[in-house]
């Protein structure tokens, strides 16, 4: 008995790596999802408060040395906030006349959503309260409240989704942009780690070089542009052009308890209305020229 | 184990995997939760024939496979390899509780680690990810603990015999 049921948990395995994403593996998870969804929410809603009072409880000490930091941090911040904020005018003003989808209005069209449970210690898989009726789809980039990319949802049911970290093996790899405007490749190394990798490489990368989503590229359109993904982790020089090194993932899966889903890639309506609205912009900023020449040929 | 027996068990485990993917997503000391739905399968498979005992052990391990993204079957595999060879020790298990507790941190060992090995042959990469190392030697510690509650409370929900260890007398 025992040897058929190893012989069959292989077989299972075997179909299931081999076949797609929507296969029949697929099928029995989001069974499962849509009938434990409910009783899982039931959980969290008793379990949840208890579990925060207990945390609370034991980290009072740490809470009251991370409040004195956090102060320093905010000091810190303001001064650099008054700096930021003339850039953030000339990039915003550059970004409509470019027609760029900004992470800031993905943001804030982003899909708030809770993290209610994760499969276990050696699955890294998150499962978040949101489904089809709340507009979240396979395919969408999770964000954490920093907008760092958690992951993606590979499976969404009505009420709730399963979401992919990007440290899993089974995420797809993330087109990364260097500070320097290289790109590289950053793969899922199981649970907990990435790494970069950079082809055709011909200067070093360094310790906390930081990387970001480099945006649509090529036929990949899986994640928009700037959102962060993780920090190299060590200085490492190009061998046979080749670098590959490990990355610290911003975003922290083992603690993130809300996350955002973008809406992306956008839907053709959403393109369409984005064109319209950018071609508003444009001929806004071209109409004071306009009026200009009017007001010019009538003075003539 | 009569058929009661064995669908109080199945529900159990069910209950079991629904804790585990609820409560243990925030309760993880040193980034670690305790595996209970093994644990509730060695609970379960002590008293058991071995058919039932492995049968359980693959139920509970298909069941947490749904709700996740690893390969269907993984645990499946790794919880019917863990519900054998409790099975085996299952005569064993009135030796006392040294033995008890030491068995679930060896067999709850064994089962993570055919977990992260399996997973590492069908591409997971289990084996080459930071913290493996915690996570193999910290879940055995937990399972241990937890055992001390778990083992006696399986027993008495799903009406099995509660050991009486010799020499020392106390029941788990």
């Amino acid at each position: 008995m025992a040897i058929v049921l190893l012989v069959a948990s292989l077989l299972l395995m075997t179909f299931d790596v081999r076949s797609s994403s929507d296969g029949l593996g697929a099928t029995f998870r989001n069974g499962a999802q849509f009938v434990a969804a409910p009783l899982q929410a039931g959980i969290n809603a008793v379990v949840t408060p208890v579990v925060g009072f207990a945390d609370g409880l034991a980290n009072l000490a740490g809470l009251r040395q991370e409040n004195e930091r956090l102060r320093g941090r905010i000091a810190e911040l303001e001064g650099e906030l008054t700096r930021v904020a003339h850039l953030e005018d000339q990039v915003e003003e550059l970004s409509v006349l470019l027609g760029l989808r900004m992470e800031g209005d993905l943001q804030d069209l982003a899909i708030a959503a809770e993290v209610t449970g994760r499969a276990g210690n050696l699955d890294p898989t998150l499962f978040v309260n949101r489904g089809t009726v709340d507009g979240v789809h396979h395919g969408q980039p999770v964000v954490d409240g920093q907008g760092a990319l958690v992951g993606v949802v590979s499976e969404a049911g009505e009420r709730s989704s399963v979401v992919t970290p990007i440290t899993s093996r089974r995420s797809a790899a993330v087109t990364v942009r260097l500070a320097d405007d290289r790109r590289g490749l950053v793969e899922g190394l199981g649970t907990g780690g990435l790494q970069l990798s950079i082809l055709d490489a011909e200067t070093p990368v360094f310790e906390g070089d930081l990387l970001t989503t480099f945006g649509p590229f090529g036929d990949s359109d899986s994640y928009p542009k700037g959102l962060y993904v993780g920090t190299v982790t060590e200085s490492a020089s190009p061998r046979s052009g080749v670098i590959r090194v490990d990355v610290e993932p911003i975003g922290d899966l083992d603690r993130v308890e809300y996350v955002g889903i973008l809406p992306w890639p956008p839907s053709p309506d959403q393109l369409a209305e984005e064109a319209a609205r950018t071609a508003v912009s444009v001929d806004a900023t071209e109409s004071p020229g306009v009026a200009d020449g009017e007001s010019a040929g009538t003075g003539s | 184990m009569n058929g009661p027996r064995v669908l109080v068990s199945l529900l159990l485990i069910v209950l079991a995997v629904l804790v585990q993917t609820t409560v243990f997503h925030s309760v993880r000391p040193f980034g670690v939760s305790p595996d209970v739905v093994l644990l509730v399968v060695i609970a379960a498979a002590r008293w058991a024939k071995p058919e039932i005992g492995v049968l359980l052990g693959f139920s509970g391990g298909l069941a947490l496979d749904m709700f996740g993204t690893a390969p269907l079957g993984l645990n499946a595999l790794a919880f019917t390899l863990a519900a054998y060879m409790t099975v085996r020790i299952g005569d064993r298990f009135s030796y006392g509780l040294a033995f008890v507790v030491s068995s679930v941190g060896v067999v709850t060992f064994i089962g993570l680690a055919t977990v992260a090995l399996i997973g590492t042959m069908f591409g997971e990469g289990t084996l080459g990810s930071p913290g493996i190392l915690k996570t193999l030697l910290l879940v055995p510690v937990y399972n241990m603990v937890l055992g001390l509650a778990v083992l006696p409370l399986v027993d008495r929900v799903a009406g099995a015999p509660s050991a009486r260890y010799v020499g020392s007398g106390s029941r788990l």
